[in-house]
């Protein structure tokens, strides 16, 4: 969405704010609404990169409140305003069964971020479980007051948590000068040495000497190496015991 | 790197084509959509195999199981392009072929020279590119839910093929303890077959045979023997009966020497005959004899008629009719005969008395002839009977006497002792025989019971059994040194990687590889004291790192620098799916990997990419 847009959002979100009872309350709200617009342009200008878009959620717009809807990848953070009378941060608990019911019908919102309308923006973000657990035990809605932040300081804070940057080192992708040999390889080279190494022992047994002796390289070389490709698919010991036990044909040799 | 596939009748796919770009690219789609039938396909054009269906179940890769499914894959390695064709019948693989597109020129014609040839191509071979290039579905869900203190280990292991390798191992091991057994108990059977000489079916036949034969002269030597024995005993029976005639009849002689003059040197039978001729004489005199006693009986009893005639005279008359004539006869007259009548009854009397004597004295001496020849009579019979060796009737009683006396000595005690000696021993022979027999009766039943026909088939058998074991010992060393050399080098180098990769996922610098002391390499970090804890990360840095892993070992092993994985991001939670994505796309910008085809659903989060350069959605 252009700069323009959002700011005929704003101006949308203001023109209903007229709706407010109270002189001082409209004026913080508009304060409030014109702090968030301003935060809202030098974020998006710092997170061009991540595509981050706030934009005024028409949906929410109503006689007491006016908010935003920030979205960032796959998901989105809802802004609510409430008013702050003397400056400080207050809750009441028929908010948020509303805010429960927003979260449980839009999935894809991670967080009602809740704003004051004080200079400082104080703000506390909720998720679906903590507004739960209010609803559960209203008697934490005052300890969860002490945790406000200032909106610019949570905003970034909120977003770098649903992503985490792990970066690639660049060892990684350099390719090795010198390229390893899978086991099949290794194995399929060294079953040769092994086999020469073993028929070439002196042997007293006579069977075994002529075993030596008359050794199919090639067919018992392709028998193993054959029997190894399953080893490798994840055949069990049990199975490629079978195959190893398995003699040839008689007369084959 | 992949270009182009071609499906027809393949899975999801009736007939389908794509074209592969560098880079990344995203195949979309729901679940069943058809993005794994994609990678199977690649893998299977690759390799011949695809990764969830082997030779039994291929067919199932067919949509429509009663035709031929086909998938052509074109791809470059150095610039230059190839293209595999390969065809999947209903019940068996159909046809393959692997063309350089440059010059058009077929280098492989057949399913398995195709995947040689691209082992070549990309110097990796095909179960190693099925394991490492392509992370089939469920290998990341395996991975994430391995038990973390041997999770990375296990998947290097088993990517690099050592897990297995170490399988195999054991199969080889348990393969030559199977042999062992097996050759342990031919072997006895074998030197069973040398002990008796046998190497050959005509051996063993021939032995039986000539033992047969030989069983049969026993037998036969003892029926005679046993014959001869019988006849023994009945000729000493005879003997001792001839003996116990022959002291009679010298009792006799001795008592009686008179009438036995001469019979002594005489021979037996002619002496029986003299005594019977002699016999029969006095029999015709006894006869003579009777008959004139006969004739005097008549003439005296004539007399006396005529006397009892002439006698009853009453005084009254003084003649008496002549008993013949009827003439009348004087007193006188018949005085006169009857004084001569009376003188000849007395006549016939005497006579009468003196045949009588003759008689009784001819009687005697046939008593006598007739006790002389019953006595011989037995002698005679007992010789012309038995058949005595060395004993017949024209020996004389005295020759006769010492040859009963020199058969009895010699054949109760010297031939009944050597036949029943001869027994004796035949039957040993027999035994022994026998005992001899059964040996070649019972390996000719172990050859059967162990399945062999023939002698030459068991010591083939142990041929057979020496060559694979001696493939099996080779393939123990080869397969000791093959897990040296992985772990001395490769293993260690692959570590080192992962041990910077560890780095970044903690947060902490300073890991280093040591080899531990079976000869694997473990990650540790000396400055902190910590050793590599799959714990320390969540499913996401699992996953990274598990693809990591796989370029790494990629890189290390082979000139591929294609990924294919599936469903990398089905069980990650949103904040592991964004990072996975971004740690994807941030390693093909780093140049980890040069393709990777990513099958997943995450379309909303695949979107904000997709603008991208070298990042390609295919919806599917």
């Amino acid at each position: 969405m252009s700069e323009n847009n959002l700011l005929k959002g704003l101006m949308d979100e203001f023109m209903a704010s007229f709706s407010q009872d109270s002189q001082d309350a409209m004026m913080r709200r508009v304060n409030a609404e014109r702090l968030i617009r301003l935060y809202a342009g030098q974020f998006i200008d710092q997170h061009q990169a991540e595509s981050i878009r706030i934009l005024p959620d028409q949906r929410l717009a109503g006689e007491d409140v006016a908010d935003f809807l920030v979205q960032v990848d796959d998901y989105d953070l809802r802004i609510v305003l409430i008013d702050s009378t003397n400056g400080v941060p207050q809750l009441t608990v028929k908010y948020i069964q509303e805010w429960l019911d927003l979260l449980e019908d839009n999935p894809s919102t991670a967080f009602m971020i809740v704003v004051w309308t004080t200079d400082e923006l104080l703000a506390l973000p909720f998720s679906m479980v903590q507004l739960q657990t209010l609803l559960k035990s209203p008697e934490q809605v005052e300890d969860c007051l002490l945790n406000v932040t200032p909106l610019n300081q949570l905003i970034p804070v909120i977003i770098q948590q649903q992503v985490k940057n792990w970066e690639i080192d660049e060892d990684l992708s350099q390719k090795p000068d010198e390229r390893g040999r899978d086991c099949y390889s290794i194995f399929a080279e060294k079953i040769g040495q092994a086999i020469d190494k073993e028929a070439n022992r002196r042997y007293k047994i006579e069977e075994r000497l002529k075993a030596a002796q008359e050794f199919p390289y090639q067919k018992e070389k392709q028998v193993i190496l054959s029997i190894l490709e399953d080893a490798l698919e994840g055949k069990s010991a049990k199975e490629l015991e079978y195959q190893l036990t398995r003699l040839p044909r008689r007369g084959s040799i | 790197m992949i270009n182009y596939i071609k499906m027809i009748n393949w899975r999801a796919y009736e007939q389908h084509e794509l074209e592969f770009g560098k880079g990344i690219t995203f195949l979309m789609g729901p679940n069943g959509s058809g993005k794994t039938s994609i990678l199977e396909a690649i893998s299977y054009a690759l390799t011949g195999e695809a990764a969830l269906f082997d030779s039994k179940t291929r067919s199932q890769l067919l949509r429509d199981p009663k035709r031929p499914g086909t998938i052509t894959l074109r791809f470059d390695v150095a610039g230059i392009g190839y293209e595999i064709q390969r065809t999947q019948n209903p019940d068996r693989a159909g046809g393959a072929s692997l063309i350089r597109l440059n010059d058009k020129k077929r280098l492989a014609k057949t399913h398995s020279s195709v995947t040689n040839q691209v082992e070549k191509l990309l110097e990796i071979s095909d179960d190693f590119l099925r394991r490492i290039v392509y992370m089939a579905e469920g290998d990341v869900f395996n991975f994430l839910n391995a038990p973390p203190k041997d999770a990375l280990d296990i998947q290097i292991r088993t990517v690099l093929g050592l897990t297995q390798l170490n399988e195999f191992s054991i199969a080889l091991k348990n393969s030559k303890k199977h042999f062992r057994e097996r050759l342990k108990s031919l072997q006895d059977l074998k030197s069973d077959l040398d002990r008796l000489q046998i190497r050959t079916t005509a051996d063993l036949d021939n032995h039986i045979k000539v033992g047969e034969e030989a069983k049969q002269g026993l037998l036969i030597k003892l029926e005679t023997t046993a014959q001869e024995l019988k006849e023994l005993d009945q000729h000493t029976i005879f003997a001792k009966k001839l003996q116990h005639e022959i002291d009679n009849l010298q009792e006799v002689i001795h008592d009686d020497s008179e009438k036995w003059d001469g019979f002594i040197d005489k021979n037996i039978q002619t002496s029986l005959e003299q005594f019977q001729d002699n016999l029969n004489v006095i029999e015709q005199d006894l006869t003579d004899i009777r008959m004139a006693l006969a004739r005097l009986d008549g003439q005296d009893e004539s007399y006396i008629s005529i006397f009892e005639l002439l006698e009853p005279y009453d005084n009254s008359t003084d003649t008496v009719p002549c008993p013949v004539c009827r003439k009348p006869l004087t007193l006188s007259e018949r005085n006169s005969i009857l004084k001569e009548i009376n003188k000849d009854i007395l006549a016939i009397q005497q006579q009468r008395n003196k045949q009588t004597l003759t008689k009784n004295e001819i009687s005697k001496a046939k008593e006598e002839l007739t006790r002389q020849i019953n006595i011989l009579k037995p002698i005679r019979n007992l010789i012309a009977h038995t058949d005595l060796p060395g004993i017949h009737l024209q020996m004389s009683f005295s020759e006769i006497t010492n040859a009963v006396h020199e058969l009895i000595k010699e054949e109760a005690i010297i031939r009944q002792d050597h036949l029943t000696q001869e027994r004796s021993t035949t039957n040993v022979r027999l035994s022994e025989l026998e005992t001899y027999q059964s040996e070649y009766f019972s390996i000719k039943k172990r050859l059967q019971d162990f399945g062999f026909e023939s002698p030459e088939e068991l010591l083939e058998e142990l041929i057979r059994i020496e060559v694979r074991l001696l493939s099996i010992r080779a393939a123990s060393q080869a397969a000791e040194i093959t897990l040296a050399t992985q772990q001395k080098t490769d293993m260690k180098s692959i570590y080192q990687q992962i041990a910077g990769l560890w780095s970044t996922f903690t947060g902490i610098d300073g890991w280093e590889v040591e080899m531990e002391k079976l000869g694997f390499p473990v990650v540790i970090n000396p400055e902190y004291g910590l050793k590599l804890d799959m714990r320390q990360l969540s499913g996401g840095e699992k996953t990274a790192l598990l693809i990591m892993l796989h370029t790494i070992i990629a890189h290390h092993f082979s000139k591929s620098d294609f990924l294919m994985i599936d469903e990398p991001l089905e069980h990650l939670d949103p904040i592991n799916r964004r990072s996975l994505i971004r740690f994807l796309v941030d390693a093909y910008r780093h140049q980890v990997f040069g393709q990777a085809v990513i099958a997943t659903f995450e379309e909303a989060l695949i979107r904000k990419y997709q603008s991208e350069e070298g990042i390609n959605i295919i919806g599917v």
